[in-house]
């Protein structure tokens, strides 16, 4: 895969505000996801949003359920692999 | 410029491993984000199949390669998507213009991974103590580079 061109820029108050929401949700799993990888949750799909997980079998339920409580917040979808094991 | 990310679990009791946040842009125009592990390893950046749909990839009209080889030798498909990508920090983003692998198979890959072609175009520091990983661009770099040339100074004097 190659890098083309990188070009930098300013974010505007509204987006700097929307990313420190995102941010905070990131600390948020990053201090939690451990509790989270459990037998049950194997295969599963979390979207986080305001520090709530919302569980999917796929990207897309995780997804709408963040997004119908949450229209306009930004989030990330995490994934709980459904075996356990090394990755390199 | 620093764009700051965070250790995290990549599977059950596994050691935490450095990622960070960035948004992949969709043939909509629209932001996905994403959590990137940060993978130095890899020598490109590449998603997992799941994020096909929602980057609005058409798999029967993609052109798809297969020059990517990991453990065991086998070589798995790739669509190779051109699309940006988007680092942001405190008021301040950085965006590439690259290609992207996407995986066509579920099992080739389960998280995004962010490789070398992007990766080296930042000077990476990470802590897993500190629970630091800064990716840092080239104007602070030379600071840091600055100041680890007194540690070397200072320690050698030592």
């Amino acid at each position: 895969m190659a890098v083309f061109s990188v070009k930098t820029g300013k974010m505007s108050e509204e987006e700097i505000r929307r990313y420190r929401l995102l941010d905070e949700d990131l600390a948020w799993w990053t201090e939690n996801s451990a509790k989270f990888f459990v037998d049950e949750n194997r295969g599963k799909h979390i979207a986080v949003v305001n520090k709530e997980p919302f569980f999917g079998d796929t990207y897309q339920e995780a997804k709408e359920k963040a997004t119908a409580k949450y229209p306009n917040r930004r989030f990330v979808v995490h994934y709980i692999p459904s075996r356990r094991g090394k990755r390199i | 410029m620093i764009f700051k990310g965070r250790y995290s679990q990549t599977n059950w009791n596994n050691p935490l491993a450095p990622f960070v946040e960035a948004s992949v842009r969709a043939a909509d125009e629209k932001w996905i984000d994403m959590f990137f592990l940060i993978d130095l390893g890899a020598d490109g950046t590449y998603l997992p199949s799941k994020y096909m749909k929602e980057l609005g990839i058409q798999l029967e009209e993609a052109r798809i390669e297969n020059d990517v080889t990991g453990v065991g030798g086998q070589r798995v498909e790739y669509i190779p998507f051109i699309t940006q990508l988007k680092f942001e920090s405190n008021g301040d983003l950085r965006i590439f213009d690259l290609s992207i692998g996407v995986f066509t198979q579920e099992e080739s890959l389960d998280i995004p991974i962010l490789g070398r072609d992007v990766m080296n175009f930042f000077t990476l520091l990470c802590d897993l103590k500190a629970n630091l990983v800064w990716l840092i661009d080239e104007a602070d770099r030379m600071k840091l580079l600055r100041f680890c040339d007194e540690i070397e100074r200072h320690v050698s004097q030592v």
